[in-house]
């Protein structure tokens, strides 16, 4: 591994390959980084309750808050080098191996780090997202009773999610992601005497398992063909291999993979656990069920780029999955009433954009909107976390409205949120969207490129339907929570502020200039010979030309959304149009069909329920009777054969010693018989 | 003595159906006769039907002569011994079961 890794970095720096190598004094923070949240975890939940009891809420937030803080400071000392390429990073990125995990035979398995500039931008979004969640659940979690056990999940989930982006071999990746998926039920299932939340949980891990198995077995794929678990090498040997070697051709394994992406990133078919999801604390909506997690399966895909990128075939299909998803997504959004709901159906469209952007090829877009819909997405479930604090628990955006002038920190950052969103210039969503439409339109997918420009008009269109109803026209708050509406503690409101900031400057920040932005130069290493593979060396960038052109039709595409949304829904204190909205659906039976499937979730569940659970649950009775009468058939009757058999021959024997002298003597008489009949014939 | 001699048979057969005669008396008493010191009995009575036969065969085939009788002694010590542990364990069920019939033991049922 060390020689491997040193010819490696030997090729790409001048200095010798020993000095390359050398991790310094980043050996030590890589392992950090993930070893103090389990610390965390472990201190909490061993501790927190009785923390909890003497020293009050404080003493128990202390430990995994402080820790978490503490993990961004580090990370941050991680990120900056890894993204400037600097040493020991380099362009390829650094290795830290802490020891050999698996030592058997030939299967050797490393326990330890990978840190490049893909690894780097995900740091920066589950550290930085984490820590002002962590900030954020002080407030929110502040009439709770089980606070410490909140607060020591949010732990355990913060080291899941850091293992699984840090790993460097699919192994472990494989371990950081069924980590993950346990957190996540934890948290879903957090305010576990509710019987819906606890059947969501079930629901979100049991769809998970459906990706994993593929996942799993896309893993033991790469490691028949390839005889390594470490991701880079197995990569490496992938794509060198001539095609007639592998075992298992690139395309299946390459399916499998995303087969575990789209399961953990909740793309259709797997994604009815996203929206169900909600039944958690609105933290754990914002960082694990919009920001984090959720992005494991996009992050996946793009550290496997190469495997997908020799796998035309498979990428076909991720794209076509991807925009299925975002357009699907988005339609039932547009009638969904829990707001909560709202923002989990436009997360699934936002990733079914990055999914979208990796089917394409476009690599670095994907990753793009990534960054940009972790923060502005972060902000917008945090900010409605707030909006359901102020009004008392309530969900139901029909009885809300009028919030905006009650609750005004929340308010702004919300707007800055949905405009981020939609995709108007200059805020994060204008480029990254930006970016994945043109990318895909270049690349010759005009079909993905026309559907993203329709789920960019209905994006924007439904985001402005969900600020409408909330903060704007009348108010239909219950009129006993009404006089108690207040703007949340500044525990709530900073993180909010916070990442507003980036919400509107990390486009800017990240996707200027065009044609050559900050983060392809950071991420280029990483997916040039695949974008080269697939596209060809790329064209220059032209403003006055199409790429002018597309950014144009975009922008234009979010505006016309935006308008429709503020003229039917009102702004400030202009008012919705709330007869309107229900003359169109009721206009003709066609709108009445898509409103009653949008709000229906165009049936998914009830689908679900039928294959698997109706038609499922006969195949598995019938299985069970299969195994009930024949199978445990055969065995118990052989069993009971040979008892009966024994029975009934136990009767001759009686235990008299005549008996059997008589059975001796006419067994005599019959031998003898028998030999005297058959060989001593009488001469 | 050899007057003695040829009073007897000359004929082989005659030994061997008399001493299959008392191998079958033997057998039957042993079959049918309930009482333990009475299956003893036949018992013996087999075994000396055997030597008979034994030694009909030394005394017409000299090549046997030696080894029949040899084999004839042996047996009759063999039955000896048989008898004694037979008694033996014939005393010590009747001493159990105070009974000496044979239908009355069956505790090699279970």
């Amino acid at each position: 591994m060390h020689l491997l890794l040193g010819t490696l970095l030997a090729a790409t720096s001048t200095a010798a390959p020993t000095a390359a190598a050398d991790p310094g004094i980043y050996g030590t923070l890589i392992p950090l980084i993930p070893l103090l949240p389990i610390l965390g975890f472990a201190f909490t939940a061993l501790f927190g309750r009785r923390l909890q009891a003497r020293g009050g809420r404080w003493a128990a937030e202390l430990v995994p808050v402080g820790i978490v803080v503490a993990v961004w400071v580090i990370a941050m000392m991680v990120v900056v080098p890894a993204l400037q390429h600097a040493e020991p990073f380099g362009e390829h990125g650094l290795d830290v191996k802490l020891w050999t995990w698996i030592p058997a035979g030939n299967f050797t398995v490393d326990l330890g780090f990978h840190v490049d500039a893909l690894t780097a931008a995900l740091l920066i979004v589950v550290t930085t997202i984490g820590m002002l969640v962590h900030i954020y659940s002080i407030g929110y979690m502040a009439h709770d009773p089980g606070t410490w056990r909140f607060f020591a999940y949010l732990n355990l989930f913060m080291f899941s999610m850091l293992v699984l982006v840090l790993a460097n071999s699919w192994l472990l990746v494989f371990a950081g992601w069924e980590l993950v998926g346990l957190s996540s039920y934890s948290l879903i299932g957090f305010w576990y005497p509710k019987r819906s939340a606890a059947l969501a949980a079930k629901k979100a891990f049991i769809v998970n398992r459906v990706g994993d198995v593929g996942f799993a077995l896309g893993i033991m794929a790469i490691w028949v063909n390839t005889g390594t678990m470490n991701i880079q090498e197995s990569l490496r040997i992938l794509i060198e291999k001539p095609a007639a070697e592998l075992v298992i051709p690139l395309g299946i394994v390459a399916l499998l993979v995303f087969c575990g992406a789209a399961g953990k990133s909740a793309q259709f078919p797997l994604h009815v656990w996203l929206p169900d999801a909600m039944e958690g604390p609105t933290p754990v909506s914002a960082l694990i069920h919009a920001a984090t997690m959720v992005n494991a399966g996009v992050y996946l895909v793009a550290r496997a780029n190469p495997l997908f990128s020799h796998a035309q075939e498979t990428m076909v299909v991720v794209a076509a999955i991807g925009i299925f998803t975002a357009i699907l997504a988005a339609s039932i959004a547009f009638t969904q009433t829990d707001i909560k709901r709202v923002l989990a159906y436009s997360t699934l469209s936002q990733l079914g954009y990055m999914f979208a952007a990796l089917g394409v090829g476009a690599y670095i877009a994907a990753i793009f909107h990534l960054m940009a819909h972790g923060f502005f997405k972060g902000l917008l479930f945090l900010g409605s976390g707030s909006v359901i604090h102020a009004v008392d628990g309530e969900q139901n955006m029909n009885r809300m409205g009028g919030l905006w002038r009650k609750i005004p920190i929340t308010h702004w950052t919300m707007l800055i949120g949905t405009i981020a969103i939609a995709g108007i210039p200059p805020l994060a969503g204008f480029f990254s969207k930006d970016e994945i439409l043109s990318e895909a339109f270049k690349s010759g997918f005009a079909w993905v490129w026309a559907i993203g420009l329709v789920v960019a008009v209905m994006t924007a269109f439904y985001m402005w339907r969900l600020m409408g109803k909330t903060f704007y026209g009348e108010s239909h708050v219950d009129p006993h929570v009404e006089p108690k509406i207040h703007e949340s503690p500044w525990t709530m409101t900073l993180p909010l502020i916070l990442l507003a900031i980036p919400s509107v400057f990390i486009g800017l920040f990240l996707g200027l200039p065009f044609g050559d932005s900050r983060i392809s130069q950071w991420l280029d290493p990483i997916f040039r010979e695949s974008e080269e593979y697939l596209h060809g060396t790329p064209s220059e960038f032209q403003l006055f030309g199409i790429d002018g052109a597309l950014i144009l039709i975009s922008v234009a595409c979010a505006t016309l959304g935006l308008v429709i949304g503020i003229w039917l829904f009102g702004a400030f204190r202009a008012r919705g149009r709330q007869a309107t909205v229900d003359g169109i659906v009721a206009s003709s039976p066609a709108t009445r069909f898509l409103y009653r499937a949008s709000l229906n979730k165009w049936w998914f569940d009830e689908l679900n329920d039928l294959l698997f659970i109706r038609i499922g649950g006969r195949l598995a009775a019938f299985l069970w009777w299969f195994d009930r009468t024949i199978v445990d058939g055969a065995v118990n009757g052989i069993g009971r054969l040979t008892r009966d058999a024994g029975g009934g021959l136990r009767r001759i024997q009686t235990g008299r010693v005549q008996n059997y002298a008589l059975g001796i003597a006419i067994g005599l008489i019959v031998m003898v018989g028998s030999f005297l009949l058959i060989v001593g014939q009488p001469r | 003595m050899l007057a003695f001699l040829n009073g007897i048979s000359q004929s082989l057969d005659a030994y061997l159906v008399l001493s299959g005669l008392l191998f079958a008396i033997g057998t039957f008493g042993f079959l049918a006769r309930r009482n333990a010191i009475s299956m003893l009995m036949s018992i013996e009575l087999m075994l000396n039907a055997v030597n008979l036969a034994i030694i009909s065969f030394g005394a017409f085939s000299t090549s046997l002569r030696e080894s029949a009788s040899v084999i004839a002694l042996i047996v009759i010590a063999a039955a000896a011994a048989e008898a004694t542990i037979g008694l033996a364990i014939v005393i010590a069920i009747f001493r159990n079961k105070k009974t000496p019939l044979v239908d009355e033991y069956d505790a090699m049922r279970d």
